[in-house]
Protein backbone atom coordinates (compact mmCIF):
# COMPACT_ATOMS: atom_id res chain seq x y z
CA UNK A 1 0.00 0.00 0.00
CA UNK A 2 2.88 2.31 0.86
CA UNK A 3 4.51 1.57 -2.48
CA UNK A 4 1.37 2.46 -4.42
CA UNK A 5 0.85 5.65 -2.40
CA UNK A 6 4.46 6.62 -3.07
CA UNK A 7 3.94 5.99 -6.78
CA UNK A 8 0.77 8.12 -6.81
CA UNK A 9 2.49 10.94 -4.95
CA UNK A 10 5.46 10.85 -7.33
CA UNK A 11 3.12 11.02 -10.32
CA UNK A 12 1.30 14.02 -8.84
CA UNK A 13 4.43 16.02 -8.12
CA UNK A 14 6.10 15.08 -11.43
CA UNK A 15 3.19 16.33 -13.49
CA UNK A 16 3.77 20.06 -13.08
CA UNK A 17 0.80 21.01 -15.23
CA UNK A 18 -1.60 19.02 -13.10
CA UNK A 19 0.04 20.26 -9.90
CA UNK A 20 -0.36 23.89 -10.92
CA UNK A 21 -3.91 23.30 -12.08
CA UNK A 22 -4.76 21.76 -8.72
CA UNK A 23 -3.91 24.99 -6.85
CA UNK A 24 -5.11 27.32 -9.59
CA UNK A 25 -8.37 28.05 -7.76
CA UNK A 26 -6.42 28.94 -4.62
CA UNK A 27 -3.87 31.02 -6.52
CA UNK A 28 -6.64 32.93 -8.29
CA UNK A 29 -8.29 33.71 -4.95
CA UNK A 30 -4.97 34.91 -3.55
CA UNK A 31 -4.04 37.05 -6.58
CA UNK A 32 -7.55 38.41 -6.93
CA UNK A 33 -7.36 39.58 -3.35
CA UNK A 34 -3.86 41.01 -3.55
CA UNK A 35 -4.36 42.81 -6.87
CA UNK A 36 -8.01 43.87 -6.88
CA UNK A 37 -10.05 43.34 -3.72
CA UNK A 38 -7.68 44.12 -0.89
CA UNK A 39 -7.85 47.93 -1.17
CA UNK A 40 -11.61 48.04 -1.54
CA UNK A 41 -12.07 45.78 1.47
CA UNK A 42 -9.59 47.75 3.53
CA UNK A 43 -11.54 50.92 2.78
CA UNK A 44 -14.77 49.26 3.93
CA UNK A 45 -13.19 48.29 7.28
CA UNK A 46 -10.84 51.22 7.79
CA UNK A 47 -12.45 52.03 11.13
CA UNK A 48 -11.12 48.72 12.44
CA UNK A 49 -7.52 48.86 13.71
CA UNK A 50 -5.09 46.53 11.88
CA UNK A 51 -7.80 45.71 9.37
CA UNK A 52 -5.15 44.75 6.81
CA UNK A 53 -3.83 41.96 8.99
CA UNK A 54 -7.36 40.87 9.79
CA UNK A 55 -8.27 40.67 6.13
CA UNK A 56 -5.02 38.90 5.23
CA UNK A 57 -5.85 36.21 7.75
CA UNK A 58 -9.41 36.02 6.41
CA UNK A 59 -8.06 35.49 2.92
CA UNK A 60 -5.57 32.86 4.09
CA UNK A 61 -8.36 30.90 5.79
CA UNK A 62 -10.54 30.85 2.68
CA UNK A 63 -7.65 30.02 0.39
CA UNK A 64 -6.65 27.07 2.55
CA UNK A 65 -10.22 25.77 2.30
CA UNK A 66 -10.13 26.11 -1.52
CA UNK A 67 -6.74 24.34 -1.61
CA UNK A 68 -8.05 21.36 0.32
CA UNK A 69 -11.00 21.08 -2.07
CA UNK A 70 -9.18 21.40 -5.39
CA UNK A 71 -6.01 19.45 -4.60
CA UNK A 72 -7.84 16.41 -3.27
CA UNK A 73 -10.09 16.57 -6.34
CA UNK A 74 -7.12 16.46 -8.72
CA UNK A 75 -5.27 13.89 -6.60
CA UNK A 76 -8.20 11.49 -6.86
CA UNK A 77 -8.32 11.76 -10.66
CA UNK A 78 -5.28 9.44 -10.70
CA UNK A 79 -7.71 6.65 -9.89
CA UNK A 80 -9.78 7.48 -12.99
CA UNK A 81 -6.69 7.67 -15.19
CA UNK A 82 -5.50 4.29 -13.89
CA UNK A 83 -8.90 2.80 -14.64
CA UNK A 84 -8.87 4.21 -18.16
CA UNK A 85 -5.35 2.96 -18.98
CA UNK A 86 -6.06 -0.45 -17.38
CA UNK A 87 -3.15 0.17 -15.00
CA UNK A 88 -5.62 -0.63 -12.25
CA UNK A 89 -5.81 -4.21 -13.58
CA UNK A 90 -2.05 -4.52 -13.39
CA UNK A 91 -2.24 -3.32 -9.77
CA UNK A 92 -5.05 -5.77 -9.01
CA UNK A 93 -2.77 -8.62 -10.11
CA UNK A 94 -0.22 -7.82 -7.41
CA UNK A 95 -0.42 -9.01 -3.81
CA UNK A 96 -2.35 -5.85 -2.87
CA UNK A 97 -5.99 -6.35 -1.95
CA UNK A 98 -8.79 -4.37 -3.59
CA UNK A 99 -9.24 -2.44 -0.36
CA UNK A 100 -5.50 -1.81 -0.15
CA UNK A 101 -5.52 -0.30 -3.65
CA UNK A 102 -8.53 1.91 -2.94
CA UNK A 103 -7.08 2.86 0.44
CA UNK A 104 -3.83 4.01 -1.10
CA UNK A 105 -5.67 6.34 -3.50
CA UNK A 106 -7.43 7.88 -0.51
CA UNK A 107 -4.20 8.11 1.48
CA UNK A 108 -2.59 9.75 -1.54
CA UNK A 109 -5.38 12.30 -1.77
CA UNK A 110 -5.25 13.15 1.94
CA UNK A 111 -1.44 13.45 1.79
CA UNK A 112 -1.55 15.72 -1.26
CA UNK A 113 -4.32 17.86 0.26
CA UNK A 114 -2.26 18.33 3.43
CA UNK A 115 1.06 18.95 1.69
CA UNK A 116 -0.42 21.46 -0.76
CA UNK A 117 -2.20 23.32 2.03
CA UNK A 118 1.11 23.51 3.91
CA UNK A 119 2.78 24.89 0.78
CA UNK A 120 0.01 27.45 0.16
CA UNK A 121 0.05 28.44 3.80
CA UNK A 122 3.83 28.97 3.76
CA UNK A 123 3.59 31.02 0.54
CA UNK A 124 0.81 33.25 1.82
CA UNK A 125 2.25 33.62 5.29
CA UNK A 126 5.64 34.51 3.80
CA UNK A 127 4.09 37.06 1.45
CA UNK A 128 1.95 38.78 4.10
CA UNK A 129 4.84 38.73 6.60
CA UNK A 130 6.93 40.72 4.12
CA UNK A 131 4.23 43.02 2.76
CA UNK A 132 1.97 43.58 5.77
CA UNK A 133 4.27 42.50 8.63
CA UNK A 134 1.83 39.80 9.58
CA UNK A 135 3.27 37.57 12.28
CA UNK A 136 1.56 34.35 13.08
CA UNK A 137 1.31 32.75 16.49
CA UNK A 138 3.50 29.64 16.23
CA UNK A 139 1.38 27.87 18.85
CA UNK A 140 -1.34 27.69 16.21
CA UNK A 141 0.69 25.46 13.90
CA UNK A 142 -0.19 22.05 15.41
CA UNK A 143 -3.90 22.92 15.33
CA UNK A 144 -3.59 24.20 11.77
CA UNK A 145 -1.81 21.04 10.69
CA UNK A 146 -4.56 18.93 12.26
CA UNK A 147 -7.17 21.00 10.44
CA UNK A 148 -5.29 20.56 7.15
CA UNK A 149 -5.38 16.79 7.58
CA UNK A 150 -9.02 16.88 8.69
CA UNK A 151 -10.20 19.05 5.78
CA UNK A 152 -8.23 16.85 3.35
CA UNK A 153 -10.08 13.81 4.68
CA UNK A 154 -13.47 15.52 4.42
CA UNK A 155 -12.83 16.73 0.87
CA UNK A 156 -11.38 13.40 -0.19
CA UNK A 157 -14.71 11.77 0.68
CA UNK A 158 -16.66 14.51 -1.10
CA UNK A 159 -14.50 14.35 -4.24
CA UNK A 160 -14.65 10.56 -4.18
CA UNK A 161 -18.40 10.88 -4.55
CA UNK A 162 -18.18 13.58 -7.24
CA UNK A 163 -15.65 11.58 -9.30
CA UNK A 164 -17.56 8.33 -8.92
CA UNK A 165 -20.26 9.95 -11.03
CA UNK A 166 -17.81 10.68 -13.86
CA UNK A 167 -17.72 7.96 -16.46
CA UNK A 168 -15.32 9.43 -18.99
CA UNK A 169 -11.77 10.57 -18.36
CA UNK A 170 -12.32 13.40 -20.86
CA UNK A 171 -14.89 14.90 -18.48
CA UNK A 172 -12.40 15.13 -15.61
CA UNK A 173 -10.92 18.47 -16.77
CA UNK A 174 -14.38 20.00 -16.81
CA UNK A 175 -15.18 18.62 -13.35
CA UNK A 176 -11.89 19.97 -11.97
CA UNK A 177 -12.70 23.42 -13.39
CA UNK A 178 -16.23 23.43 -11.99
CA UNK A 179 -15.04 22.27 -8.55
CA UNK A 180 -12.19 24.84 -8.57
CA UNK A 181 -14.49 27.73 -9.43
CA UNK A 182 -17.33 26.66 -7.16
CA UNK A 183 -14.90 26.22 -4.25
CA UNK A 184 -14.03 29.92 -4.30
CA UNK A 185 -17.67 30.93 -4.03
CA UNK A 186 -18.75 28.30 -1.53
CA UNK A 187 -15.81 29.07 0.75
CA UNK A 188 -16.95 32.69 0.62
CA UNK A 189 -13.65 33.97 -0.72
CA UNK A 190 -14.49 35.49 -4.10
CA UNK A 191 -17.50 37.22 -2.57
CA UNK A 192 -17.82 37.65 1.23
CA UNK A 193 -20.86 35.93 2.63
CA UNK A 194 -22.43 39.21 3.74
CA UNK A 195 -22.58 40.37 0.12
CA UNK A 196 -24.68 37.36 -0.90
CA UNK A 197 -28.49 37.40 -0.97
CA UNK A 198 -30.03 35.64 2.03
CA UNK A 199 -31.11 32.63 -0.09
CA UNK A 200 -27.52 32.07 -1.19
CA UNK A 201 -26.32 32.45 2.39
CA UNK A 202 -28.65 29.66 3.48
CA UNK A 203 -27.75 27.49 0.48
CA UNK A 204 -24.04 27.80 1.22
CA UNK A 205 -24.60 26.31 4.66
CA UNK A 206 -25.52 23.04 2.94
CA UNK A 207 -22.09 22.92 1.33
CA UNK A 208 -19.20 21.76 3.54
CA UNK A 209 -16.84 24.36 2.00
CA UNK A 210 -18.35 27.09 4.15
CA UNK A 211 -17.63 25.13 7.34
CA UNK A 212 -14.09 24.31 6.27
CA UNK A 213 -13.38 27.99 5.64
CA UNK A 214 -15.13 29.05 8.86
CA UNK A 215 -13.06 26.67 11.01
CA UNK A 216 -9.89 28.04 9.43
CA UNK A 217 -11.14 31.59 10.10
CA UNK A 218 -11.82 30.75 13.74
CA UNK A 219 -8.32 29.27 14.10
CA UNK A 220 -6.44 32.04 12.32
CA UNK A 221 -8.43 35.18 13.11
CA UNK A 222 -9.62 34.73 16.69
CA UNK A 223 -6.73 36.58 18.33
CA UNK A 224 -6.60 39.35 15.76
CA UNK A 225 -10.35 39.92 16.02
CA UNK A 226 -10.07 40.21 19.79
CA UNK A 227 -7.33 42.79 19.53
CA UNK A 228 -8.74 44.71 16.54
CA UNK A 229 -12.24 45.07 17.97
CA UNK A 230 -11.07 45.58 21.52
CA UNK A 231 -12.07 49.24 21.58
CA UNK A 232 -14.95 49.10 19.11
CA UNK A 233 -18.64 48.59 19.86
CA UNK A 234 -19.75 44.97 20.05
CA UNK A 235 -22.26 45.48 17.22
CA UNK A 236 -19.47 46.29 14.75
CA UNK A 237 -17.57 43.17 15.79
CA UNK A 238 -20.74 41.08 15.35
CA UNK A 239 -21.40 42.61 11.96
CA UNK A 240 -17.84 41.86 10.82
CA UNK A 241 -17.99 38.27 12.09
CA UNK A 242 -21.26 37.53 10.31
CA UNK A 243 -20.45 39.48 7.16
CA UNK A 244 -17.10 37.74 6.68
CA UNK A 245 -18.49 34.28 7.59
CA UNK A 246 -16.27 34.06 10.67
CA UNK A 247 -19.46 33.08 12.39
CA UNK A 248 -21.81 30.58 10.85
CA UNK A 249 -25.18 30.25 12.51
CA UNK A 250 -27.80 27.53 12.76
CA UNK A 251 -30.09 29.08 15.39
CA UNK A 252 -26.98 29.84 17.45
CA UNK A 253 -23.32 30.48 16.61
CA UNK A 254 -21.39 27.37 15.60
CA UNK A 255 -18.06 26.79 17.34
CA UNK A 256 -15.17 24.68 15.99
CA UNK A 257 -16.29 21.35 17.57
CA UNK A 258 -19.83 21.78 16.23
CA UNK A 259 -18.61 22.64 12.74
CA UNK A 260 -16.19 19.70 12.84
CA UNK A 261 -19.09 17.42 13.71
CA UNK A 262 -21.08 18.82 10.79
CA UNK A 263 -18.13 18.09 8.47
CA UNK A 264 -17.84 14.55 9.84
CA UNK A 265 -21.58 14.17 9.19
CA UNK A 266 -21.11 15.33 5.61
CA UNK A 267 -18.24 12.84 5.15
CA UNK A 268 -20.31 9.95 6.44
CA UNK A 269 -23.17 10.97 4.15
CA UNK A 270 -20.82 11.12 1.13
CA UNK A 271 -19.49 7.64 1.88
CA UNK A 272 -22.99 6.24 2.37
CA UNK A 273 -23.99 7.57 -1.07
CA UNK A 274 -20.66 6.61 -2.64
CA UNK A 275 -20.73 2.91 -1.74
CA UNK A 276 -23.79 1.85 -3.79
CA UNK A 277 -22.74 4.10 -6.70
CA UNK A 278 -19.25 2.60 -6.81
CA UNK A 279 -20.72 -0.93 -6.73
CA UNK A 280 -23.01 -0.01 -9.60
CA UNK A 281 -20.11 1.45 -11.60
CA UNK A 282 -17.93 -1.61 -10.93
CA UNK A 283 -20.77 -3.84 -12.06
CA UNK A 284 -21.38 -1.90 -15.28
CA UNK A 285 -17.63 -1.84 -15.91
CA UNK A 286 -17.27 -5.61 -15.61
CA UNK A 287 -20.01 -6.16 -18.16
CA UNK B 1 2.41 -32.51 -14.67
CA UNK B 2 -0.77 -30.47 -15.15
CA UNK B 3 -0.49 -26.90 -13.88
CA UNK B 4 -3.76 -25.37 -15.08
CA UNK B 5 -7.08 -27.06 -15.66
CA UNK B 6 -10.25 -25.42 -16.83
CA UNK B 7 -13.69 -27.00 -16.99
CA UNK B 8 -16.71 -25.67 -18.86
CA UNK B 9 -15.56 -22.07 -18.73
CA UNK B 10 -18.26 -19.76 -20.06
CA UNK B 11 -18.66 -16.02 -20.33
CA UNK B 12 -21.69 -14.12 -21.55
CA UNK B 13 -22.19 -10.43 -22.19
CA UNK B 14 -25.78 -9.30 -22.38
CA UNK B 15 -27.06 -12.68 -23.54
CA UNK B 16 -24.24 -13.00 -26.08
CA UNK B 17 -21.93 -15.93 -25.48
CA UNK B 18 -18.32 -14.71 -25.65
CA UNK B 19 -16.72 -17.93 -24.43
CA UNK B 20 -18.64 -21.14 -24.74
CA UNK B 21 -17.97 -24.04 -22.34
CA UNK B 22 -14.27 -24.42 -23.00
CA UNK B 23 -12.03 -27.01 -21.37
CA UNK B 24 -8.27 -26.66 -21.06
CA UNK B 25 -5.56 -28.83 -19.65
CA UNK B 26 -2.12 -27.21 -19.61
CA UNK B 27 1.15 -28.90 -18.67
CA UNK B 28 3.79 -27.24 -16.51
CA UNK B 29 6.55 -25.70 -18.61
CA UNK B 30 4.56 -25.73 -21.83
CA UNK B 31 4.13 -22.87 -24.21
CA UNK B 32 0.48 -22.80 -25.12
CA UNK B 33 -0.97 -20.60 -27.80
CA UNK B 34 -4.53 -19.39 -28.30
CA UNK B 35 -5.00 -18.66 -31.96
CA UNK B 36 -8.00 -17.05 -33.53
CA UNK B 37 -9.31 -13.93 -35.22
CA UNK B 38 -10.40 -10.80 -33.33
CA UNK B 39 -13.55 -11.50 -31.35
CA UNK B 40 -12.86 -15.23 -31.12
CA UNK B 41 -12.86 -15.06 -27.31
CA UNK B 42 -9.10 -15.34 -26.73
CA UNK B 43 -8.72 -12.21 -24.63
CA UNK B 44 -11.91 -12.91 -22.67
CA UNK B 45 -10.55 -16.37 -21.88
CA UNK B 46 -7.27 -14.87 -20.75
CA UNK B 47 -9.05 -12.30 -18.57
CA UNK B 48 -10.94 -15.11 -16.85
CA UNK B 49 -7.79 -17.19 -16.39
CA UNK B 50 -6.02 -14.24 -14.76
CA UNK B 51 -8.98 -13.50 -12.50
CA UNK B 52 -9.60 -10.04 -13.99
CA UNK B 53 -13.07 -11.08 -15.11
CA UNK B 54 -15.36 -13.42 -13.26
CA UNK B 55 -16.66 -16.23 -15.48
CA UNK B 56 -20.40 -16.76 -15.88
CA UNK B 57 -19.76 -20.41 -15.08
CA UNK B 58 -17.00 -22.99 -15.04
CA UNK B 59 -14.00 -23.90 -12.93
CA UNK B 60 -10.38 -22.76 -13.12
CA UNK B 61 -7.68 -24.40 -11.05
CA UNK B 62 -3.99 -23.50 -10.93
CA UNK B 63 -2.13 -25.93 -8.70
CA UNK B 64 -5.34 -26.23 -6.66
CA UNK B 65 -5.73 -22.45 -6.37
CA UNK B 66 -8.60 -20.44 -7.81
CA UNK B 67 -8.74 -16.93 -9.34
CA UNK B 68 -9.52 -14.09 -6.97
CA UNK B 69 -7.19 -15.59 -4.36
CA UNK B 70 -3.98 -13.67 -3.50
CA UNK B 71 -1.88 -16.82 -3.77
CA UNK B 72 -3.30 -17.43 -7.25
CA UNK B 73 -2.38 -13.89 -8.32
CA UNK B 74 1.12 -14.39 -6.96
CA UNK B 75 1.63 -17.38 -9.25
CA UNK B 76 0.71 -15.53 -12.45
CA UNK B 77 2.08 -12.67 -14.49
CA UNK B 78 0.46 -10.92 -17.42
CA UNK B 79 1.78 -8.74 -20.21
CA UNK B 80 -1.10 -6.64 -21.45
CA UNK B 81 -1.63 -5.68 -25.07
CA UNK B 82 -1.15 -2.00 -24.28
CA UNK B 83 1.27 -0.34 -21.88
CA UNK B 84 0.15 -0.16 -18.27
CA UNK B 85 3.32 1.33 -16.78
CA UNK B 86 3.69 5.03 -15.98
CA UNK B 87 5.18 7.13 -18.76
CA UNK B 88 6.27 9.88 -16.38
CA UNK B 89 8.29 7.49 -14.20
CA UNK B 90 11.63 5.93 -15.05
CA UNK B 91 11.93 2.22 -15.74
CA UNK B 92 13.53 1.82 -12.32
CA UNK B 93 10.73 3.70 -10.53
CA UNK B 94 8.11 1.67 -12.37
CA UNK B 95 9.70 -1.66 -11.48
CA UNK B 96 10.43 -0.58 -7.90
CA UNK B 97 6.84 0.51 -7.32
CA UNK B 98 5.52 -2.84 -8.55
CA UNK B 99 8.11 -4.78 -6.53
CA UNK B 100 6.81 -3.03 -3.42
CA UNK B 101 3.36 -4.44 -4.11
CA UNK B 102 4.50 -8.07 -3.78
CA UNK B 103 5.54 -10.10 -0.79
CA UNK B 104 8.48 -12.53 -0.88
CA UNK B 105 10.28 -11.17 -3.90
CA UNK B 106 13.42 -12.92 -5.16
CA UNK B 107 15.63 -9.90 -5.89
CA UNK B 108 18.34 -12.02 -7.51
CA UNK B 109 15.76 -13.21 -10.00
CA UNK B 110 14.74 -9.59 -10.72
CA UNK B 111 18.39 -8.74 -11.42
CA UNK B 112 18.58 -11.80 -13.63
CA UNK B 113 15.57 -10.56 -15.62
CA UNK B 114 17.06 -7.06 -15.97
CA UNK B 115 20.22 -8.63 -17.32
CA UNK B 116 18.41 -11.08 -19.61
CA UNK B 117 16.11 -8.48 -21.16
CA UNK B 118 19.07 -6.11 -21.45
CA UNK B 119 17.34 -3.15 -19.80
CA UNK B 120 20.06 -2.09 -17.36
CA UNK B 121 21.14 0.79 -19.61
CA UNK B 122 17.62 2.24 -19.79
CA UNK B 123 16.75 1.92 -16.10
CA UNK B 124 16.96 5.67 -15.49
CA UNK B 125 15.07 6.65 -18.63
CA UNK B 126 11.45 7.74 -18.45
CA UNK B 127 9.21 4.94 -19.67
CA UNK B 128 7.46 7.24 -22.16
CA UNK B 129 10.76 8.02 -23.92
CA UNK B 130 11.48 4.34 -24.72
CA UNK B 131 11.07 2.78 -28.15
CA UNK B 132 8.30 0.23 -28.72
CA UNK B 133 10.73 -2.67 -28.40
CA UNK B 134 12.30 -1.32 -25.19
CA UNK B 135 8.85 -0.77 -23.68
CA UNK B 136 7.83 -4.34 -24.43
CA UNK B 137 11.00 -5.71 -22.83
CA UNK B 138 10.25 -3.65 -19.70
CA UNK B 139 6.57 -4.75 -19.77
CA UNK B 140 7.56 -8.41 -19.83
CA UNK B 141 10.17 -7.87 -17.10
CA UNK B 142 7.44 -6.30 -14.95
CA UNK B 143 5.11 -9.23 -15.52
CA UNK B 144 7.84 -11.65 -14.40
CA UNK B 145 9.18 -9.84 -11.29
CA UNK B 146 7.14 -12.01 -8.93
CA UNK B 147 8.64 -15.12 -10.58
CA UNK B 148 5.23 -16.45 -11.65
CA UNK B 149 4.54 -20.08 -12.51
CA UNK B 150 2.41 -19.02 -15.47
CA UNK B 151 3.02 -16.05 -17.71
CA UNK B 152 0.15 -14.76 -19.84
CA UNK B 153 1.07 -12.80 -22.94
CA UNK B 154 -1.76 -10.97 -24.67
CA UNK B 155 -0.75 -10.34 -28.28
CA UNK B 156 2.87 -9.76 -27.21
CA UNK B 157 4.44 -9.05 -30.59
CA UNK B 158 2.00 -6.55 -32.03
CA UNK B 159 3.98 -3.76 -33.68
CA UNK B 160 7.41 -5.13 -32.78
CA UNK B 161 10.42 -5.49 -35.07
CA UNK B 162 11.84 -8.92 -35.75
CA UNK B 163 14.95 -8.32 -33.66
CA UNK B 164 12.99 -7.47 -30.51
CA UNK B 165 10.71 -10.44 -31.05
CA UNK B 166 13.76 -12.67 -31.29
CA UNK B 167 15.29 -11.28 -28.08
CA UNK B 168 12.02 -11.74 -26.21
CA UNK B 169 11.47 -15.28 -27.41
CA UNK B 170 15.06 -16.27 -26.65
CA UNK B 171 14.77 -15.01 -23.06
CA UNK B 172 11.41 -16.72 -22.60
CA UNK B 173 12.89 -19.93 -23.95
CA UNK B 174 15.73 -19.67 -21.41
CA UNK B 175 13.30 -19.04 -18.56
CA UNK B 176 11.26 -22.07 -19.54
CA UNK B 177 14.41 -24.14 -19.44
CA UNK B 178 15.67 -22.60 -16.20
CA UNK B 179 12.54 -22.92 -14.05
CA UNK B 180 9.84 -24.52 -16.17
CA UNK B 181 7.89 -21.33 -16.70
CA UNK B 182 4.54 -22.02 -18.35
CA UNK B 183 3.54 -19.51 -21.00
CA UNK B 184 0.06 -18.93 -22.35
CA UNK B 185 -0.24 -16.50 -25.21
CA UNK B 186 -2.94 -15.15 -27.44
CA UNK B 187 -1.96 -14.19 -30.91
CA UNK B 188 -3.01 -13.83 -34.45
CA UNK B 189 0.64 -13.88 -35.54
CA UNK B 190 0.85 -17.26 -37.14
CA UNK B 191 4.61 -17.64 -36.93
CA UNK B 192 4.44 -17.04 -33.16
CA UNK B 193 2.29 -20.12 -32.81
CA UNK B 194 5.09 -22.18 -34.32
CA UNK B 195 7.01 -21.81 -31.00
CA UNK B 196 4.11 -23.40 -29.14
CA UNK B 197 4.00 -26.90 -27.69
CA UNK B 198 0.25 -26.92 -27.87
CA UNK B 199 -2.31 -24.81 -29.72
CA UNK B 200 -5.94 -24.05 -29.01
CA UNK B 201 -7.69 -22.65 -32.06
CA UNK B 202 -10.67 -20.50 -31.14
CA UNK B 203 -13.52 -19.20 -33.21
CA UNK B 204 -16.73 -17.53 -32.05
CA UNK B 205 -16.06 -18.34 -28.40
CA UNK B 206 -15.40 -22.06 -28.87
CA UNK B 207 -12.31 -24.16 -29.23
CA UNK B 208 -12.57 -25.63 -32.70
CA UNK B 209 -9.32 -27.61 -32.60
CA UNK B 210 -6.54 -28.29 -30.13
CA UNK B 211 -3.36 -30.26 -30.57
CA UNK B 212 0.38 -29.92 -31.02
CA UNK B 213 1.51 -27.74 -33.91
CA UNK B 214 2.80 -30.78 -35.82
CA UNK B 215 -0.40 -32.74 -35.37
CA UNK B 216 -2.55 -29.79 -36.39
CA UNK B 217 -0.44 -29.30 -39.48
CA UNK B 218 -0.63 -32.97 -40.26
CA UNK B 219 -4.40 -33.11 -39.77
CA UNK B 220 -5.55 -29.85 -41.29
CA UNK B 221 -2.84 -27.84 -43.03
CA UNK B 222 -2.11 -30.12 -45.99
CA UNK B 223 0.35 -28.85 -48.58
CA UNK B 224 0.35 -25.63 -50.51
CA UNK B 225 1.44 -25.40 -54.10
CA UNK B 226 2.03 -21.89 -55.41
CA UNK B 227 2.55 -21.70 -59.16
CA UNK B 228 2.93 -18.99 -61.77
CA UNK B 229 1.47 -20.26 -65.04
CA UNK B 230 1.22 -19.10 -68.64
CA UNK B 231 -2.46 -20.04 -69.01
CA UNK B 232 -4.71 -20.06 -65.96
CA UNK B 233 -7.77 -21.52 -67.69
CA UNK B 234 -5.86 -24.40 -69.24
CA UNK B 235 -4.06 -25.10 -65.93
CA UNK B 236 -7.30 -25.07 -64.00
CA UNK B 237 -8.79 -27.71 -66.26
CA UNK B 238 -5.89 -30.01 -65.42
CA UNK B 239 -6.41 -29.73 -61.65
CA UNK B 240 -9.02 -31.93 -59.99
CA UNK B 241 -12.14 -30.25 -58.53
CA UNK B 242 -11.49 -31.72 -55.07
CA UNK B 243 -8.59 -29.32 -54.49
CA UNK B 244 -8.95 -25.75 -53.15
CA UNK B 245 -7.69 -23.30 -55.77
CA UNK B 246 -7.38 -19.52 -55.57
CA UNK B 247 -6.22 -17.35 -58.45
CA UNK B 248 -4.59 -13.89 -58.49
CA UNK B 249 -3.61 -12.87 -62.04
CA UNK B 250 -1.40 -15.66 -63.33
CA UNK B 251 -0.57 -16.82 -59.80
CA UNK B 252 -2.40 -19.85 -58.47
CA UNK B 253 -2.50 -21.26 -54.94
CA UNK B 254 -3.52 -24.91 -54.77
CA UNK B 255 -4.10 -26.60 -51.41
CA UNK B 256 -3.86 -30.39 -51.43
CA UNK B 257 -4.29 -32.94 -48.67
CA UNK B 258 -1.21 -35.09 -49.32
CA UNK B 259 2.27 -34.63 -50.69
CA UNK B 260 1.65 -37.20 -53.42
CA UNK B 261 -1.45 -35.36 -54.64
CA UNK B 262 0.61 -32.17 -55.03
CA UNK B 263 3.36 -33.96 -56.92
CA UNK B 264 0.74 -35.47 -59.23
CA UNK B 265 -0.67 -31.98 -59.95
CA UNK B 266 2.83 -30.64 -60.68
CA UNK B 267 3.28 -33.46 -63.15
CA UNK B 268 -0.08 -32.74 -64.80
CA UNK B 269 0.46 -28.99 -65.23
CA UNK B 270 4.23 -28.91 -65.74
CA UNK B 271 3.99 -27.60 -69.32
CA UNK B 272 2.21 -24.43 -68.04
CA UNK B 273 4.41 -23.79 -64.99
CA UNK B 274 6.78 -20.82 -65.15
CA UNK B 275 7.71 -20.92 -61.46
CA UNK B 276 6.64 -22.93 -58.40
CA UNK B 277 6.88 -23.24 -54.62
CA UNK B 278 5.68 -26.29 -52.67
CA UNK B 279 5.48 -26.39 -48.87
CA UNK B 280 3.50 -27.44 -45.76
CA UNK B 281 0.43 -25.38 -44.99
CA UNK B 282 0.77 -22.94 -42.06
CA UNK B 283 -1.61 -21.99 -39.24
CA UNK B 284 -3.63 -19.80 -41.56
CA UNK B 285 -4.22 -22.78 -43.83
CA UNK B 286 -5.28 -24.78 -40.79
CA UNK B 287 -7.71 -22.05 -39.81
CA UNK B 288 -8.98 -21.84 -43.36
CA UNK B 289 -9.50 -25.60 -43.46
CA UNK B 290 -11.41 -25.48 -40.15
CA UNK B 291 -13.62 -22.45 -40.71
CA UNK B 292 -13.49 -21.70 -44.42
CA UNK B 293 -12.29 -18.18 -43.52
CA UNK B 294 -8.97 -16.35 -43.35
CA UNK B 295 -7.70 -15.75 -39.82
CA UNK B 296 -7.20 -12.00 -40.16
Amino acid sequence: MFSLTKRNLTLYFKNHGRLLFSILGALIAFLLYVIFIKNTMQNSWKMVPHSTKLLDLWLMAGTLAITSITTTNIALTQMAYDRESLTIEDLELTDLSYLGIQGSYLLNSVSIGTIMQLIMFTLMDGYFAIVDHLSLNLNLLPKLLLMMIFSSIVWTTCNLLILSLVKKVESLGLINTIVGTAAGFFAGVYVPMGEMPSGAQTFIKFIPASYTAAIYRKLLMLKQIASSFHKLPFSIKRHFENYMAFNLRWHSDLNIPKMSLILIGFSILFIIIFIPISRLMRYSKSE
Amino acid sequence: MKILTVNNLTQTYKNKVAVNHINLSINKGDLVSFLGPNGAGKSTTMRMLTGLTKPASGKISLLGLHPGNRKYRHEIGITFQSSVLDGELTVKQNLKSRLGMYRNIDLNFVQHLIHKFNIKSIMNQKYKTLSGGQKRRVDITRSLINKPQVLFLDEPSTGLDIQTRRVIWNVLKDLRREYQLTIILTTHYLEETDHADYVYIMNKGSIIANDTVDNLKHKYAGYVLNVIVDNVKATKSLIGNENRVSVHGNKMKIVVTSMQAGLQIIDNIKTHIKDLEYHHGNMNDIFLALTGKDIK
